[in-house]
Formats: structure tokens, C-alpha cells, sequence
């Protein structure tokens, strides 16, 4: 039994974003992108990596940098440093609204027009992105508001979670190879979460886009996407896929005995925890020679699980704010 | 937000016209037109009362300006404060400046307002000439040349006025600003014709006195005395020039803007 | 319960420009009205009188209206924008005290450029050396009338802007109204029309008669467009479904 009880996983070292997976293109990446309010620094030297094809988890506490983040990509605010490259393209002013054609965006509240209906809501955007008119009946199809109910009830008179789909419907009409959706499932209802989540998941299968989802909810993201940046405070504390977010959860074997008291004194390295006793996690032979061992000094196993490290605690860990909660 | 360019957003016509489906449910024809009708009520009771003792229409034409100082400058605020306002209410500005220029959306708001005071002015100029030929007048009833530099000379200084309170529209959410500039506006306007005439040129609303087509003034009996007004070159020149200034600035300080 | 109402609204009206337009108002008016009594001493006759009217001719009849329109939409856009209606309908308190609250608010601001016309009147015929003693018993009928008048322009101009979600248009419905006022004076309405009570009542032009008959009709009347204010709003307050934006 080796003395390390909690051992850290081989990987990324702390701290530093991970390179995308090589021989991938990127939907968007961004080099150094800052911003500052005066003396503020709102996003920090960032640098994102978004593999296309991709559901891109953008996760971090309120107030870290997501949307402000998001708005520099859409060019609706503007960098104080660094630069930004979407769908292959460095952003100028010259060059702005042509690569925005390519791109939905649904940021903070969903934009529409209360007292126009979903249809007409739609064929404004249409318009001004030059589209064919059936995108409007496949983009309500697509978020379910094309029942004959909804056809003629002003926007205004929408449900909050009729908004949101709207406002996904005006993001996703078209089908543009990037969408950046700030929180998409705000406000909505458990199933109203489940739909918008699985639609988003089919996305880029479905639609052949790249899709870049913003949330403060981990189990969402978890649930969403395949990789993950981690923001916090306007720096990106970890990005890779959400494989590598996993693996490094640190895993231990817990264990409850009849004497936990002479069982933590036969065992080295052992961590009280309560009514258990911590061990470092090891295989099923080592395992079986531990209960074994306990059995021959008179102590019997009488739980034996093996537990790891929740996504939210890797989280809490990375944004340094376990000690907050 | 910058350089304006073509690419990537829909033609210059194509933008006015989405002003316009944007503005549906707004009432805003409802509204100008409305005003309009109360101005032209009120037109027809004063011109009734008048024309029994007196058929020289020139009294009425030295009073138009007056109604127009009252009413016009709170009927443009009205139309540029809804057609800005739209986008606000919306929460809207963030997803429209991805598919359109900032200094385009300015224009076409700008050119969607240009459009409707030239219906206004132009039923109100009809108005004009049906009150003119429909009560009974005799005296001094206006040409169609002059009905023309009528409905020229008040659309120039509504599109002065439309401007200035769309920049405020822009700065500003809270519609309150502009409709208290609207509202100041018309004062200053009538009360500046008290004043000597050049406190006029310092006034945007009082430019429909600068502009009048007949001026007055009591003569030794106290009685007015009408004479017609050479055309305002000066008047319309500024009112163009500043019209011009205000929309280049307000434009530019739009488009500097992040959200 | 009504007193928690109007608390509640004077707390949403902190540090609001409102207020300070319904003192500059009055206070531009009086400046230009002054330099327009002055210019013109010679056609008219000096006098508190005429100073009277050159300060307040036009506000009573056009501005003043429309600056409460403007008032009373600003009162109501709080609720307009976003979903404050939801949470304005599920508080405790009775719809007929929601309206009342923003009334007695508009009231007080109505109140505000009336107090604000009183001062700038005196201190101008101060200034300017008006000749004749001040008339303070029909100068006080005038402005308290007149602002008792002005209450039924509060209560149809609230409801105008409760029905309709546009900041602009009930402005324009206020100057509508006052040329409306005008227009009923001439025809003989002037103690019946709302928009005519207030310039009856503050009797600008000095043409109006201020006999115990038509102040009571002024004050009365005044009272019950008030009060069918309150009435419908209320009624419609109570059964519209909420619709938080439109």
C-alpha cells in the first residue's frame, strides 16, 4: 500500500489551457482578447480554442467574462487588446457583418419584438440576413412554435420559455456554421431544459454547425458538450473536452469497518471522513488483499465503494472558490 | 461597428422598408395623422370664425406658422421617439447590429421618419388648400406655387427638427428626454416669435417663422397689415445645413457606441 | 394600504428628471414671458394682470397638458418595461390603489409646476416693477383652480398612458387635448370639457368669468373626471388578463 491516499491523476498541469486536439479546425479562436472598463479588467488575455463541429461548453460563475466575451466575438463591443478569429476569418469592421452572416447569436435576454408575432418576428431577421423564406418554417419547426395556436399571438403575450425558443428559432434560422448562445435555458421549466438541451446536443449532427453554449450551471454543460472552457474572474482557468474535465476527478476507495479505529491504524495513509475511512484507489486485486488483510486482524469490511471528486467540486477547485461555499 | 459597408447587410431600401414592418401595431400613422387632424380642426374653427368679417386668406397664412410651432415639433418627436424606441423595447439592439451597419440603422430610422413628415406635410398642405378654397375665402388664396414652397419650406424644418430629436432618441433609452425636447421645442418655438425676429434664427421650431410665407405687422391704426415673405433661402439653407450636421454626429456617436 | 402604495411609487420616482421638468417648465415661461411683457409695454397695459397672461397662456393651454402626458407616461413605462406588470398585479393591494398611488404622484408633480409658476410670477413682477397692487385674493383663486382643473388632465392622461404602451403618443394626446380645450371654450364648453377646466380655471387671458357658479362646476367636475378615472382604471385593472410587454 503505497502512502499517497489521494493522488492526483496524471494530466494538464493546473492553471493552463489545454491545446485543442490536434489536426482539428477551429470555429473560433481567439489570441490575448482583452477587455477593459478603466481600471477593470473584464476578460483577460484569453485565449479560446473552439473545434468546429463541436458543442463548446463556456462555463463560468455570473459575472466572469462569458458574455462580454461572446459580444467582442459579435463585434458589438470592442477589444482593448488580443485579436479573434471566427469561422476562419480575423474580424475587421470591413469584414464584420459578412462573417456575421454566418453566425447566430442569442445573448443574455432573447431579442424580438413584442408586438409583432414569432412569423413576423422572424421574417425581419430573414430579410435582413438575405435568407429564403422557408427558413422561417423550419426554424419554428425546429423550436416548436409552429402549432396554430401560436401563429397569431403577439410575442408580448409569449411565455418566457416561448421567448427563449424564439429567440434560438431567430438563432439557428438560416443554419449558420457557428452559434453562440449565452445561457440559452434561462428561465425555463424542467422540460423546457431538456428540450433546448437535446436540441443543442444534436446541433452540429443535425445542422452541421459549431455551437458555443455559455452557462454558470455546470450539470448542464456536462450534460451538452463536448468541450469545455472554464472561466473565471476574465481568465480562462481550463479548456479542453469534457473527457479530460472528467478524468480529472480524483477517485478513492471508502470504506466502513467494525473497528474503524484499528482499521485505520493497520492501514497507512487512511483519512477519517466521518462514519468512513479514505483509502487511495487502487485495483480490484489490491482491493481484495486490503478486505482480506482487515479480515485476519478480526475486522470486517462492512462497506466498500469506490467514489471520485464531482464535476462541481473539480469545478469549485478551478475557480478557486471552494472556499466561498 | 464601423466603416459602413455593403456587404453582409441588405440594400439601403430594403432597411426603410423593414423600418416600417417593424413600426406595424405601433400606430404610428394613427398617431401623426391624428395630431395632424386636431391641428387642422382647430385650423377650420379659427378660419370659419375668421372668414365672416374677413375672406383675405392672408391672415390665415401669417397664423400657420403658429399652429405648425405648436403641433409639428411634438409630432416629429413622436415619430422619431416610436421608431427608435421599437428596438429598445425589443431588447433589440444587440442582435440587429449583427446584421446591420450601426450608421445603418441610423440612416434607415432617419429616412423611414423623412418619409412619413412627407405624408403629414403633404395632407397638410391639402388641408391648407381645401381650407383656403373650401369656406369661402376670397382674397389672396394660395397658388399651387406657393402651396409648393408651403409644403417645401415646413418639410425642410421638420426633417431639421425629426433629426435633432432622433439624436436624442439614440443617447438615450428613456424616451422621456426626447418628448421633453419635443415638448420645449414647440414652446420655445412660439414664444421665440414674440421676441424680435433674428431670436428666431437661434430656435429649431421657430423656423417656420423664419420660413413664413406672409409677414405682418400693425400699422398706425392697429390694424395688421399682411405682405408676402420673399423665399427663405437663408432659412432653408440653415435649416439643411444643421439638419446635415446633426445627422453626421448623432450618426458617428451612435456607431462609436458599444453595447 | 393606499399610503405603502404611494410610498412605494415616490421611491420609483427617486432621482427621475420628471421632476426637474415640471419646475423648468414654468420657469422657462416665465423668463420668456417676461422679456415678452417687457418688449411689448407699449401695446399692453402694464399690470399684474397682463404679466399673468404673457407667463402662462401658452402652458395652460397646450404645454402643460402635454407635459403631464409625458408625466404620466413616465410613470407607467416603469411598468411597461419588462415584466414589472406581473409584479405590480400580484401585490397585495387592491388595482384601485395602484392607479391612485401614480395619480397622487402626477398630482403633486402637477402640483410642483404650479408652486413653481406661482414663484416665478411673483419674483418676476418684483423684478420688473409691475405697477398696481399684487391681487393676491384672485391670483390665489387662479392657481389653486387652475391646478384643482388640471387633476381631470392627470386622471384621463393616466389612463391613456396605462391603455397604450407607447411613451409618445399620450403626449401627443395631451396637446391634442388642449387644442381640443380650446377649441370647446370657443364653442361654449369651457366649464365642461377636462381639458378646458384648467384654463377656465386659471383664467389666463383674463376673459373668463370666475363667478361662485362656474368655480364650483370647475371643482366638481374636475373631481368627477377624477374620479371616472379611477373607476375605469380600476374596473380595467381588476379583469384584463396581466400581459407583461406587448
Amino acid at each position: 500500500m503505497t502512502s499517497q491516499v489521494l493522488e492526483r491523476p496524471a494530466g494538464t498541469v493546473e492553471g493552463a489551457p489545454a491545446p485543442a486536439a490536434s489536426g482539428e479546425s477551429l470555429a473560433v479562436s481567439t489570441r490575448g482578447l482583452t477587455k477593459r472598463y478603466g481600471d477593470a479588467t473584464v476578460v483577460d488575455d484569453m485565449d479560446l480554442e473552439v473545434p468546429e463541429g463541436a458543442v463548446y461548453g463556456f462555463l463560468g460563475p455570473n459575472g466572469a467574462g462569458k458574455s462580454t466575451t461572446m459580444k467582442m466575438l459579435l463585434g458589438l463591443v470592442h477589444a482593448s487588446g488580443g485579436e479573434a478569429v471566427v469561422l476562419g476569418r480575423e474580424m475587421t469592421p470591413d469584414n464584420r457583418l459578412e462573417v456575421l452572416r454566418e453566425v447566430g447569436s442569442l445573448i443574455e435576454a432573447p431579442s424580438c419584438y413584442p408586438h409583432l408575432t414569432a412569423r413576423e418576428n422572424l421574417e425581419i431577421v430573414r430579410r435582413l440576413r438575405g435568407l429564403p423564406e422557408s427558413c422561417i418554417d423550419e426554424a419554428l419547426s425546429v423550436v416548436r412554435l409552429d402549432d396554430a395556436k401560436t401563429q397569431g399571438k403577439l410575442v408580448g403575450h409569449f411565455s418566457l420559455g416561448m421567448k427563449q425558443r424564439l429567440g434560438i428559432a431567430v438563432a439557428l434560422m438560416g443554419r449558420p456554421r457557428l452559434l453562440l448562445l449565452d445561457e440559452p435555458t434561462n428561465g425555463l421549466d424542467p422540460s423546457g431544459i431538456h428540450e433546448i438541451r437535446q436540441l443543442i446536443r444534436e446541433m452540429p449532427e443535425r445542422f452541421g454547425c459549431t455551437v458555443v453554449v455559455s452557462s454558470h450551471l455546470l450539470s448542464e454543460i456536462d450534460q451538452m458538450a463536448d468541450y469545455v472552457g472554464i472561466i473565471n474572474k476574465g481568465r480562462m482557468v481550463w479548456q479542453g473536452s469534457m473527457a479530460d474535465l472528467h478524468a480529472r476527478a480524483r477517485r478513492w476507495l471508502a470504506l466502513r469497518t467494525t473497528d474503524n479505529a484499528a482499521a485505520a491504524g493497520v492501514l497507512p495513509g487512511t483519512v477519517a471522513d466521518g462514519e468512513w475511512l479514505r483509502i487511495k484507489a487502487v485495483d480490484d486485486a489490491t482491493a481484495g488483499q486490503v478486505t482480506l488483510g482487515l479480515a485476519r486482524r478480526g475486522i470486517g469490511v462492512v462497506r466498500l465503494e469506490e467514489r471520485s471528486e464531482s464535476l462541481e467540486d473539480i469545478f469549485l477547485k478551478l475557480t478557486g472558490m471552494e472556499a466561498t461555499l | 461597428m464601423g466603416i459602413a459597408t455593403n456587404a453582409g447587410q441588405p440594400g439601403i431600401a430594403a432597411s426603410v422598408a423593414l423600418e416600417f414592418a417593424k413600426a406595424r401595431r405601433k400606430h404610428l400613422w394613427l398617431a401623426s395623422l391624428g395630431l395632424l387632424a386636431f391641428q387642422f380642426a382647430w385650423l377650420v374653427a379659427g378660419a370659419s370664425n375668421t372668414v365672416r368679417h374677413n375672406p383675405d386668406f392672408d391672415g390665415i397664412l401669417y397664423m400657420l406658422p403658429q399652429l405648425n410651432a405648436i403641433v409639428l415639433p411634438l409630432l416629429c418627436a413622436i415619430v422619431a421617439s416610436t421608431v427608435t424606441d421599437v428596438e429598445n423595447r425589443a431588447n433589440m439592439w444587440k442582435l440587429l447590429l449583427t446584421m446591420e451597419d450601426a450608421r445603418r440603422v441610423v440612416a434607415a430610422k432617419w429616412a423611414a421618419c423623412l418619409l412619413i413628415l412627407a405624408v403629414v406635410v403633404g395632407v397638410q398642405t391639402a388641408g391648407v388648400a381645401a381650407v383656403a378654397y373650401g369656406i369661402g375665402f376670397q382674397q389672396n388664396l394660395p397658388g399651387p406655387a406657393l402651396l409648393a414652397r408651403y409644403a417645401l419650406s415646413t418639410f425642410v424644418v421638420c426633417a431639421m427638427l425629426i433629426t435633432i430629436v432622433q439624436a436624442v432618441c439614440l443617447a438615450t433609452a428613456n424616451q422621456f428626454a426626447p418628448m421633453i425636447v419635443g415638448v420645449g421645442l414647440c414652446f420655445l418655438g412660439l414664444f421665440i416669435a414674440y421676441l424680435p425676429p433674428v431670436f428666431s434664427w437661434f430656435v429649431p421650431s421657430a423656423y417656420f417663422f423664419v420660413c413664413r410665407l406672409v409677414d405682418g405687422a400693425y400699422d398706425a391704426s392697429q390694424h395688421m397689415r399682411f405682405w408676402a415673405a420673399p423665399f427663405p433661402a437663408a432659412g432653408l439653407a440653415v435649416c439643411v445645413a444643421v439638419t446635415v450636421a446633426a445627422f453626421i454626429a448623432s450618426r458617428r456617436a451612435f456607431a462609436a457606441r458599444e453595447l | 394600504m393606499l399610503a405603502s402604495c404611494i410610498s412605494a411609487e415616490f421611491i420609483k420616482m427617486r432621482r427621475a428628471p420628471v421632476w426637474a421638468a415640471f419646475a423648468a417648465l414654468p420657469a422657462v415661461s416665465a423668463l420668456i414671458g417676461s422679456a415678452n411683457y417687457v418688449a411689448n409695454l407699449d401695446l399692453l397695459t402694464p399690470g399684474w394682470e397682463n404679466l399673468w397672461t404673457q407667463h402662462t397662456l401658452f402652458i395652460c393651454y397646450f404645454f402643460l397638458p402635454a407635459l403631464i402626458g409625458a408625466g404620466a407616461s413616465y410613470l407607467w413605462r416603469l411598468e411597461h418595461m419588462g415584466s414589472n406588470w406581473n409584479e405590480l398585479m400580484v401585490a397585495p393591494v387592491p388595482a384601485r390603489d395602484v392607479f391612485i398611488a401614480k395619480l397622487v404622484v402626477l398630482a403633486l408633480l402637477d402640483l410642483v409646476a404650479f408652486a413653481a409658476m406661482t414663484a416665478f410670477f411673483v419674483a418676476s413682477g418684483i423684478v420688473l416693477r409691475v405697477p398696481g397692487a399684487f391681487p393676491v385674493a384672485s391670483f390665489a383663486e387662479q392657481v389653486v383652480l387652475g391646478w384643482i382643473g388640471s387633476l381631470a388632465i392627470c386622471g384621463i392622461q393616466l389612463v391613456v398612458s396605462m391603455l397604450v404602451r407607447n411613451f409618445a403618443v399620450p403626449v401627443g394626446v395631451g396637446l391634442g387635448g388642449g387644442i381640443l380645450g380650446i377649441m370647446a371654450a370657443m364653442g361654449g364648453l369651457g366649464y365642461v370639457f377636462p381639458y378646458a377646466l384648467m384654463q377656465s380655471g386659471m383664467n389666463s387671458n383674463a376673459l373668463v368669468v370666475l363667478d361662485a357658479p362656474h368655480i364650483a362646476q370647475i371643482a366638481v367636475l374636475s373631481v368627477v373626471y377624477v374620479a371616472c378615472s379611477v373607476a375605469f382604471a380600476s374596473a380595467w385593472l381588476r379583469t384584463r388578463d396581466v400581459v407583461a410587454a406587448k
